[in-house]
């Protein structure tokens, strides 16, 4: 799977949990603009998992820290390549 | 002894059969029409009981993001909505909110969400959704209550089956006189019109079965009722102590100036039939609010409209009012039974009668034997002075609370 195809699985699966049009999330968007609590980490990571169909062993604990979506893309895409 | 804390009514909210607004509900209530009909999904499945009384116009999207819808089942969105139509309505400014509180009464907001849980992953259980329990815990409204309004001293879900929300309320009225909170969001909720519950009550004999008449079907006193009607639906109401409410100019449409609960102790679905603990409740409400039975101006019965319930609560009111006979009116014969949210609802509609001295009319009551014992409104609304009105509610379990709600001066 390229990352372009990643970028869009998982863009699209924040903006279904946040509730937004799809066109709102991109790699480039802010976290701290969302706010994203644990069970919603929890539904983006277990979200993409079934869409993607390898084990995505993620929660919130991974995800801190971090500046932008693309960045946890990225956070996303080692997961899978060590699953 | 320094003088009792008084609790002032301030701001009212519903989500009910008959309207998503106060004045539509109490238009709905006074016309006495029945809101009961045909639920689809339920005809199709063959239930037994094919009809209830549903919320008609609610739009969640007016009180919550998408965000939030997902994260939310419909006795929460219902819930939550009713309850701030009721801070709106009060004005409430949020001041204090560590001396604020929640008091939500349900006999149990969540099963539907559950029955949907079951039924769709009962064979997937590693999809159950991450929101599970968040949405199913079943202080999941006063939860969230607490964080959308800030309510930072207790909040509580109480449950005594259908007086569940009169026991919340009159709580809340406990509360404020022993001083743990001065303001309280108080009310009650239920969502119980899916498939497995209604099949459940209808098995236990307790609900009309009347399919080809919905709206004749809710019928309370009257010779040929044959059961309950069920409804959904979500009641809240501002509480606040009296000198604060007072101090900010708030607009105070009543007094909730009595309460009292006590339990038959007999029986888990049956009243008892000579009805000694409900008579002792009625007397001991009154007693509270420091009046006496001749100072009552009606009675919002609990008037299930099954056979037993409103023999037994006849029986009661009959024997405390003894010759001063007020007006009883019973108004699940507009709404159906809200169960949890019933004692909730009949609160608001008690304080708009009490206010107005208006009191409904029995939808549906034609004749029956308990007008001897007590004097039934019926046919079109009674007008009589402001005065002060005892609303009923009796719980499976044999729970029976009794609420004393007092016009302003």
């Amino acid at each position: 799977m390229s990352r372009e195809e990643l970028d869009q699985i998982v863009c699209g699966t924040v903006a279904e949990i946040l509730g937004l049009p799809a066109s709102d999330i991109t790699p480039e968007v802010k976290l701290d603009e969302h706010d994203i609590d644990s069970l919603e980490w929890a539904e983006i990571a277990v979200t993409v998992e079934d869409k993607v169909g390898k084990k995505i062993d993620l929660g919130v604990e991974d995800f801190r820290e971090l500046t932008t979506i693309g960045d946890a893309i990225s956070v996303i895409e080692r997961e899978m390549a060590n699953a | 002894m320094t003088e009792q804390r008084r609790v002032a009514i301030t701001g009212l909210g519903v989500k009910a059969p008959g309207g998503t607004k106060v004045n539509e509900l109490f238009d709905s209530v006074l016309a006495g029409r029945s809101m009961a009909r045909t639920v689809p999904e339920l005809a199709e499945r063959n239930c037994i009981t094919q009809f209830a009384c549903k919320i008609d116009g609610f739009e969640p999207e007016a009180y919550f993001t998408a965000r939030e819808l997902r994260q939310l089942d419909f006795s929460t969105r219902i819930g939550v909505a009713a309850a701030a139509d009721a801070i709106e309505d009060a004005g409430w400014d949020g001041a204090d909110s560590e001396r604020a509180g929640g008091y939500v009464g349900t006999g149990g907001s969540t099963i539907a969400a559950l029955e949907t849980l079951i039924l769709q992953y009962a064979d997937k259980p590693d999809k159950v959704p991450i929101q599970s329990v968040p949405m199913l815990m079943s202080s999941s409204i006063a939860a969230r209550m607490g964080i959308r309004f800030k309510l930072r001293g207790p909040c509580h879900t109480l449950a005594t089956a259908c007086a569940s929300g009169a026991t919340a309320i009159g709580e809340a009225l406990l509360a404020i006189r022993r001083g743990v909170v001065d303001t309280a969001l108080a009310g009650g909720v239920e969502a119980p019109i899916t498939m497995l519950v209604m099949s459940a009550f209808a098995r236990s004999g307790a609900m009309s079965q009347r399919n080809d008449d919905p709206t004749g079907a809710c019928r309370p006193f009257d010779a040929t009722r044959d059961g309950f009607v069920m409804g959904e639906g979500a009641a809240f109401l501002v509480l606040e102590e009296w000198s604060r409410a007072e101090a900010r100019g708030a607009r105070i449409y009543g007094e909730l100036a009595g309460y009292a609960a006590n339990s038959d102790a007999l029986h888990i679905v049956a009243p008892d039939e000579e009805a000694r603990g409900a008579e002792a409740c009625m007397r001991a409400a009154i007693a509270d609010a420091g009046l006496t039975p001749s100072g009552i101006g009606h009675v919002n019965s609990h008037g299930t409209s099954t056979q037993a319930n409103d023999r037994a609560e006849a029986l009661a009111i009959s024997r405390v009012f003894g010759d001063h006979r007020p007006p009883v009116t019973a108004t699940k014969g507009v709404t159906g039974h809200l169960i949890g949210g019933a004692g909730a609802l009949e609160a608001v509609i008690a304080t708009l009668s009490a206010r107005t001295g208006l009191i409904p009319p029995i939808a549906n009551y034609t004749s029956g034997p308990e007008a001897e014992l007590v004097d039934l409104v019926a046919g079109s609304p009674r007008q009589t002075a402001p005065a002060p009105v005892i609303s009923n509610s009796f719980g499976f379990g044999g729970h029976n609370v009794s609420l004393v709600i007092t016009p302003a001066p």
